[in-house]
């Protein structure tokens, strides 16, 4: 299968800074690359942090060959014992070169996407996708709908930002990427290159708003994606109102489920009869409080374990996601995960639950809730809050109001540090790990 | 470490031990009760309960930079016997 066609596509493509990729350079670079990589057919080529144009001309330059291509993020998957245990023959840098490992490689018999997990609540596993898959997962834009042009506020080499790529590239959309992002270049980005499509996290949505201020109104967008955390009530009404003309979409996908489902009511959650009824070519299930999902487009493989023939295995794979669920009327509400509870006194809390609570406290931009550890209870619940907008003392005052009527006593914060900001991972989710 | 340092530690362990009771019972729209070293935590003869208990212990391990309880629980009873815990050297402790 051809990933992408580049003689499809029309205008600058691709924007990375100040630099930028017409479809014309790509194909031109892509045939070079090809040459290059014809020593190592049917292996494995990593990437480290790649840029969404390198990633480009690499899946331009295999076309339909087999082969296997590992995206990596962190560090330590650079160590040689790393890259032996994926596999991996060679790894191509930013500019293109590619420099031999010595390490035998797996002959690869489909096209295959290796790709870290996002790692918030532990050390990223390392999984593979079949590019088919992937690519039956995105939806290119209706040839009837003006053209698109997005923004990347993920980085190419997660989950979420291929997706964001391959769609992109699928319609023949132009891409914008910034060189170091983070919510506040994004937003000056944003207000500079009048994105119509962009998906980010909530997280990332909530700091978009809080720092693009008044100029929220002059991005003209059109799509706006939420996905990778909770899609909350909250951030979905602030983005509502402060893009009043966009569609709202939020998706449930992870990196070893694949895109799952999208729901496009603006309410959080999905209807509580799509876990009978299915969605798409999903089954959903709830077994002890957790979300499982069965799908064509998961995984096909964790690291270390023979890859699956994607349509038949999958078939009656169940992945269990962690995600803590509950139906309430026709909706399923996501709770938040399960491997990341606070144990107080012996109650579990769920900080996610908490931190909606926080996020309805106007002036309340950013939340982080998590356990402080303890003798005498185990953990005690504990927050981190960036205010915006609002005078700390405002907010302050109405803290103990919000929590009495909301939260059980166990569940409520009781010590609130105001940051200017708090930590986010690079794929824009707030960090649990720490 | 010599008398008057864990002496001055006290004090200041006393101090953020009373600031730590303060912003509970404010919490709590209550009076701060007044204690002294005897007065029992948990017993009911102030209105603190285990998780008002375990804040004051966050917190005093927060202002004091060290957690006596890190390697497992060390008991106490009194408002005495914990500042003490965070007093400094344990060797000098009663």
């Amino acid at each position: 299968m051809t990933v992408i066609d580049p003689s499809k596509w029309c205008g600058n493509v691709i924007r990375e800074g100040n630099n930028t990729f017409s479809a014309g350079q790509i194909q031109a670079e892509a045939a070079e690359l090809r040459r290059r990589l014809e020593l190592f057919r049917r292996g494995r080529l990593a990437l480290v942090r790649p840029s969404a144009a390198l990633v480009t001309r690499l899946l331009a330059a295999i076309g339909d060959d087999d082969f296997g291509i590992a995206l990596l993020r962190s560090r330590s998957r650079e160590s040689r014992e790393s890259l032996a245990s994926l596999h991996i023959a060679a790894v191509m840098d930013e500019a293109g070169d590619i420099h031999e490992t010595g390490i035998s490689t797996r002959e690869t018999k489909q096209q295959e996407v290796l790709m870290e997990t996002s790692g918030t609540t532990g050390t990223p596993k390392v999984i593979i996708h079949s590019v088919q898959s992937l690519l039956s997962g995105v939806k290119p834009r209706p040839a009837t709908a003006p053209p698109a042009r997005w923004l990347l506020t993920y980085p190419v080499s997660a989950f979420a930002g291929l997706q964001v790529l391959l769609t992109a590239l699928a319609s023949g959309d132009e891409l914008i990427t910034v060189v170091n992002p983070g919510a506040a270049t994004l937003a000056a980005a944003a207000v500079e290159y009048k994105p119509t499509h962009m998906s980010a996290t909530p997280t990332f949505w909530r700091s978009f708003v809080a720092s693009s201020g008044p100029h929220a109104s002059a991005v003209p967008l059109r799509q706006i994606t939420l996905g990778g955390e909770i899609a909350d009530q909250h951030t979905l009404d602030l983005l509502r109102r402060s893009f009043p003309e966009a569609s709202l979409t939020h998706i449930y996908a992870s990196t070893e489920a694949g895109s799952v489902f999208s729901v496009k009511d603006g309410k959080a959650g999905f209807p509580a009869n799509w876990l009978t009824s299915g969605v798409g070519e999903a089954r959903l299930r709830i077994t002890e409080g957790v979300l499982e999902v069965n799908s064509p487009r998961a995984m096909v493989a964790k690291e270390g374990e023979e890859c699956r023939d994607v349509l038949s295995a999958n078939a009656s794979h169940w992945i269990r996601t962690g995600d803590l669920v509950e139906v309430r009327g026709d909706r399923v509400i996501f709770l938040g995960r399960e491997d990341t509870l606070i144990n107080v006194g012996g109650s579990k809390v769920i900080p996610e639950e908490v931190e909606n609570v926080l996020l309805g406290i106007p002036g309340i931009v950013q939340a982080r809730v998590y356990g402080c550890p303890n003798p005498i209870t185990g953990n005690l619940v504990c927050a981190d809050v960036v205010v915006s907008g609002a005078e700390q003392g405002d907010v302050r005052s109405k803290l103990q109001a919000a929590f009495a009527g909301n939260l059980e006593r166990h569940k409520q914060p009781r010590i609130i540090r105001f940051l200017d900001q708090i930590a986010h991972s690079d794929t824009g989710k707030v960090s649990r790990s720490s | 470490m010599s008398t008057s340092n864990t002496h001055r530690d006290l004090v200041q362990v006393r101090s953020a031990f009373e600031d730590a009771l303060k912003s509970v019972f404010t919490a709590k729209n209550l009076p701060t009760p007044a204690i002294d070293d005897d007065t029992e935590l948990l017993d009911g003869t102030i209105a603190l309960d285990s998780l008002d208990l375990a804040e004051i212990v966050v917190r005093l391990t927060e202002a004091c930079g060290h957690d006596p309880f890190e390697n497992g629980f060390v008991p106490f009873r009194t408002a005495g016997e914990l500042i003490r815990l965070y007093g400094g050297d344990s060797a000098n402790q009663p």
